[in-house]
């Protein structure tokens, strides 16, 4: 899971440095860092992540991402 | 989306300033993430309409495309999508949520902070 979540991340964002974490293998949070955010909101940061992850929502594989996204 | 499930969002979001799609209700949240929007919702004690997509599929799926968020909850201010929980909290943190729900009241009166 933390590799597809990871890889998914980045094809959407080829930029980004993307660290995900879980304390039990359920729960998920992930920091994305990119250049690629500059300028936006934070909900537009977001849902370019979130976007990218809509299948592994939509299939209840991932049920909740913490998310957090910054610049560089 | 189906016409009719973008015609009712469409019509959720129009006519409540501040709208919430949540699982639940506010008196009874069935998502953990649900209810810290609620909380965070009653801290600013903003007024705020709501629907339950546990109790609507089409509703539940049709929002997700309408915002282009693929989770629940999810945050509407004057029809504007806001975010889900995480936005709300880390608004909250930077102290800019209260700015954001109330943005209409601010602009009206011109006296909601102090300057």
């Amino acid at each position: 899971m933390r590799e597809t979540i990871e890889a998914t991340i980045r094809r959407a964002i080829p930029d980004a440095t993307v660290k995900v974490e879980t304390p039990d293998g359920t729960h998920w949070s992930a920091t994305v860092v990119s250049a690629s955010f500059a300028g936006m909101s934070l909900v537009r940061q977001h849902q370019m992540v979130m976007a990218a992850l809509r299948s592994e929502f939509d299939t209840e594989r991932l049920h909740a991402l913490e998310l957090r996204t910054k610049t560089p | 989306m189906d016409p009719n499930t973008k015609e009712r969002i469409d019509h959720d979001v129009k006519n409540n300033r501040v709208f919430l799609f949540m699982k639940g209700t506010p008196a009874f949240p069935q998502c953990g993430f649900s209810q810290r929007a609620v909380q965070l919702l009653r801290h600013y004690g903003v007024e705020f309409g709501s629907a339950n997509v546990l109790e609507d599929m089409a509703i539940r799926e049709g929002i997700k495309e309408y915002s282009n968020w693929p989770t629940i909850p999810q945050l509407y201010v004057e029809g504007e999508f806001v975010g889900g929980c995480d936005i709300m909290m880390e608004l909250h943190e930077r102290g800019e949520l209260e700015s954001v729900l109330k943005q209409t009241a601010d602009a009206s009166q011109g006296s909601g902070q102090a300057s």
